[in-house]
């Protein structure tokens, strides 16, 4: 009797698993800015503030920081609604969804969406020209020359920065961001 | 409030995860937090692993590294004294009986669930944990979780009382080296760890370390243990972990036990010399698919020997699996199952202790679902749901519960639940008698020897719990925590006598069997308090305060039990603990805890209150380099924390002073 039950039990378990496991991915979206990217936007707004760019990335002294986003965007507006009425340094905060490497001129924050690795390395060239604070999450981000990668770790977000990069842009990243982040290369 | 605590301490239970309510800050506050505070956030929730400690309805408590290091206890057991409500009573050396809500049965604790990285420790053999075999380099822990009441749904039989979580930190976490002595007059220990990376994403560390207490007071109860081990944890992807661990042990100690004796005064103590061994490895893979789900498949093994009355040993082999997701609007779906089975052995090497039968295999399968509702989304979220479990012994369990989380805003939540949980029948109430184990006085003078006997038709210990519990901010630095509730068991142990028999050898005697059986029914209630105030940025204060008062009553003959199991716990608890940076790099940590009288416990008549002090030093001279002195118990020379157990004789705890240098490069 117990062996009996201990037979059928075993089986039907590992069958609904199994079920399971092939019905659930991507079953789940999540609605409105999902909270990852929340946190990921507030991230952005405070590297705003830990960055130098040269004066020759701004045309004039009230010129806005512009934080660009190209490819997938997965913020959902939640950059919009970080940055809305924000300045730093007396700069206010505009947002620019760019459809195509040209539009990334200008930008002084780009975060590279979900970019094949050719459109990626296209957005990436054009961004390392002009003084660009690239910003992405794929795991090669900053192997492929992108200046900061999120990452996450134990369900927390954190962030790796290659510094090289970040010098050839001509950006000065604050000895606290550096503190914070895992140094590509390191 | 809107930067409401942000406590996104890892938690380990699922029950109500509440993402709507988690999710409940605008983006505009999160803006407004720093990086290190952005770093804290946590952005996904794995199922039985994280939440918000102030979103949970549970009564729940989380000891983080930080108050670990400035408790200076020196092992796992020890730490346990943190945790607000529990109730840590040392018998000698190398012995303790841990537990909240009141510890029943005859052996340590055997309600209180206790697991170390997933991993569980409580034995299977008389139910309870053999502390004296758990350790690591306390450095090396990342948190302790501590869920007082039933956690069953979740975590299955034997989560009664409460539910113990201890977590070591990623490798990621420990790189480099560690050296770390501590030495004092009733312990001294030495650790080394060494932490590298095999590639950019996969890191190990090693360990090594050994501890030996010579011996507390007036029993021989000295001890020494050795162990290792490694832990390799791989990022493959952002969202993927693997994590491959494993530990080895060596541990010799000795106790005092007092047995019948032939002889007048028919009871004599004698030292007994034990050693145990054994090692354990473990594989775990978590993935993320997004915010709302995860999923974690884990698996281990682990092979425990050890040489006492009897010798054991056991291998256990254990498949876990939980998933996370989101069917629809303001649900989460949590299910998993869990299918372990545990071979043992008891081999008798002397009269006193026999199994029969002296190998078994068993076997626990089990399953859960819980859906957590936010059925008014930021304010109502309402848990449910049930692990269905089959085990050799008692078979079928079923273990449900519902939880009601109310949040009218960001600084307060109340919580209600209703939990049905089981005790599953251990080894020894089910199959070990035992011969002469202490002496009863008789009719003219004449011994009684008493002999237990296991009962193959042993039930589930069952409870039914209420709880209540209300979290408040009330300024940006005083929060409390209170929680009230009332416990309801049924088929408790009970020893219920059978005739004695005349023996005319080796001296004239009547032997008394007492057959084990689950006639003792009744209640336990209590309160639950715990304050945390940051008096100015550097002094924290934290303390708490904890009421249980358990009326049991038999159904049986057995008149004895319900008053030992009554006296188990203290009627009153508190502590009190100060946290104070003098500057960078000098603290001085201040902890008290009151422990009420026990009025009996085990063999004894019980052991008078006593309020423990401990007083602390730390002094980093150097940015590797911490140096820490502490006197500890100092407001008594000794006290006894048990009067004894079973047949253990307690030692009482000196009072004693603890050096401790820890060193990383």
């Amino acid at each position: 009797m117990r062996r009996a039950i201990k037979i059928t039990i075993l089986p039907s378990t590992i069958a609904l698993a199994l079920a399971a496991l092939l019905a659930w991915p991507g079953r789940t979206k999540a609605d409105g800015p999902s909270r990852e990217y929340q946190v990921k936007a507030a991230f952005i707004y405070n590297f705003i503030q830990f960055v130098d760019w040269p004066s020759s990335a701004f045309p004039d002294a009230r010129a806005p920081i512009i934080v660009g986003v190209i490819g997938e965007d997965p913020f959902g507006g939640a950059l919009e609604q970080v940055m809305r009425g924000k300045a730093v340094n007396g700069r206010n905060l505009a947002i620019r969804r760019c459809d195509n490497v040209d539009q990334v001129d200008g930008c002084h924050v780009l975060f590279v969406g979900g970019l094949d690795g050719e459109h990626r390395a296209a957005a990436l060239a054009r961004a390392a020209t002009g003084g660009v604070l690239t910003v992405g999450e794929t795991d090669d981000f900053t192997r492929s020359g992108g200046i900061i990668q999120f990452f996450l770790d134990d369900h927390r977000i954190r962030f790796e920065i290659n510094a090289r990069a970040a010098e050839q842009a001509h950006l000065t990243i604050s000895s606290k961001l550096l503190r914070l982040a895992r140094i590509y290369g390191n | 409030m809107k930067t409401k605590r942000r406590f996104f301490i890892t938690l380990s239970l699922t029950l109500a995860c509440c993402m709507p309510a988690l999710a409940g800050d605008a983006p505009d506050d999160l803006a407004s937090l720093s990086l290190e505070d952005l770093m804290k956030v946590e952005v996904t929730s794995v199922s039985r692993q994280r939440q918000s400690v102030a979103q949970a309805p549970a009564a729940i408590t989380v000891i983080t590294s930080e108050e670990i290091r400035r408790s200076g206890l020196t092992s796992i057991p020890e730490l346990l004294r943190l945790v607000p409500g529990m109730d840590v009573a040392r018998l000698d050396a190398n012995k303790w009986v841990i537990g909240s809500r009141g510890n029943f049965g005859q052996t340590y604790a055997q309600d209180q669930l206790v697991l170390f990285d997933g991993r569980s420790v409580y034995t299977p053999f008389f139910g309870g944990v053999f502390w004296e075999t758990q350790d690591y380099i306390l450095q090396d822990l990342d948190r302790i979780e501590a869920i007082r009441g039933p956690g069953a749904t979740l975590w299955g039989s034997n989560a009664v009382n409460g539910v113990i979580n201890i977590t070591s930190k990623s490798s990621r976490d420990t790189q480099g080296w560690l050296l770390t002595g501590t030495g004092g007059n009733i312990d001294g220990q030495g650790a080394i760890r060494y932490g590298g990376k095999i590639d950019d994403s996969t890191f190990y560390r090693v360990y090594t370390k050994y501890s030996q207490t010579p011996h507390l007071e007036s029993a021989d109860d000295r001890w020494d243990s050795l162990r290792g081990g490694f832990r390799i944890d791989r990022y493959s992807t952002p969202k993927d972990q693997l994590t491959l661990q494993g530990d080895i042990y060596s541990v010799h100690l000795h106790e005092t036990d007092s047995f019948a004796s032939p002889a007048p005064p028919f009871l004599a103590q004698s030292p007994n010399s034990l050693y145990s061994s054994g090692g354990n490895i473990l594989g775990r893979w978590t993935h993320t698919f997004n915010e709302k789900s995860d999923m974690a498949l884990q698996v281990y093994y682990d092979r425990m020997e050890r040489e006492t009355l009897a010798d054991l040993s056991m291998d256990t082999v254990d498949l876990d699996f939980q998933h996370r997701f989101s069917p629809a609007a303001n649900h989460e779906i949590i299910w998993g199952f869990d299918v372990r089975v545990m071979s043992d052995h008891i081999e008798q090497t002397s009269p006193i202790t026999l199994a029969d039968p002296d190998r078994r295999t068993n076997s626990i399968y089990s399953a859960y679902a819980q859906d957590t509702w936010a059925f008014v989304p930021d304010r109502w979220a309402l848990t449910a749901g049930s692990k269905v479990e089959w085990n050799n012994y008692t078979h079928f369990e079923i273990e449900p519960s519902v939880r009601l989380l109310y949040t009218p805003n960001h600084d307060n939540s109340f919580w209600g639940a209703i939990s049905r949980a089981a005790h599953v029948p251990s080894r020894w109430e089910e199959d070990v008698h035992t011969a002469g184990i202490t002496e009863r006085a008789g009719p003219g003078g004449v011994p009684v020897f008493v002999n237990t006997n296991g009962n193959q038709d042993s039930q589930s210990e069952i409870l039914m719990a209420y709880e209540l519990g209300w979290r408040t901010q009330l300024t940006k630095s005083l929060s409390f925590d209170v929680t009230g509730y009332f416990n309801q068991y049924s088929h408790i142990d009970s020893f219920e006598p059978g005739p004695p028999s005349f023996a005319p050898t080796p001296f004239p005697h009547l032997n008394l069997p007492l057959n084990i059986a689950n006639n003792i029914a009744g209640n336990v209630f209590g309160l639950e308090l715990a304050v945390n105030y940051r008096v100015t940025p550097t002094w924290r204060l934290n303390g708490s305060y904890t009421f249980t008062e358990i009326q049991l009553h038999t159904l049986g003959q057995d008149v004895a039990e319900e008053h030992t199991y009554e006296g188990t716990a203290p009627h009153n608890q508190f502590q009190i603990h100060s946290y104070w940076d003098i500057t960078r790099d000098v603290e001085f940590n201040a902890h008290l805890y009151y422990v009420d009288n026990l009025t009996v416990h085990g063999l004894g008549n019980g052991t008078p209150a006593y309020i423990r002090t401990d007083l602390g030093i730390v002094w980093r001279p150097r940015k590797n380099l911490e140096i820490a002195l502490y006197g500890q118990n100092l407001l008594d020379n000794s006290h006894f924390e048990s009067s004894g157990y079973g047949f253990n004789v307690s030692s009482p705890v000196p009072r004693s002073v603890v050096l401790q240098v820890s060193l990383t490069f």
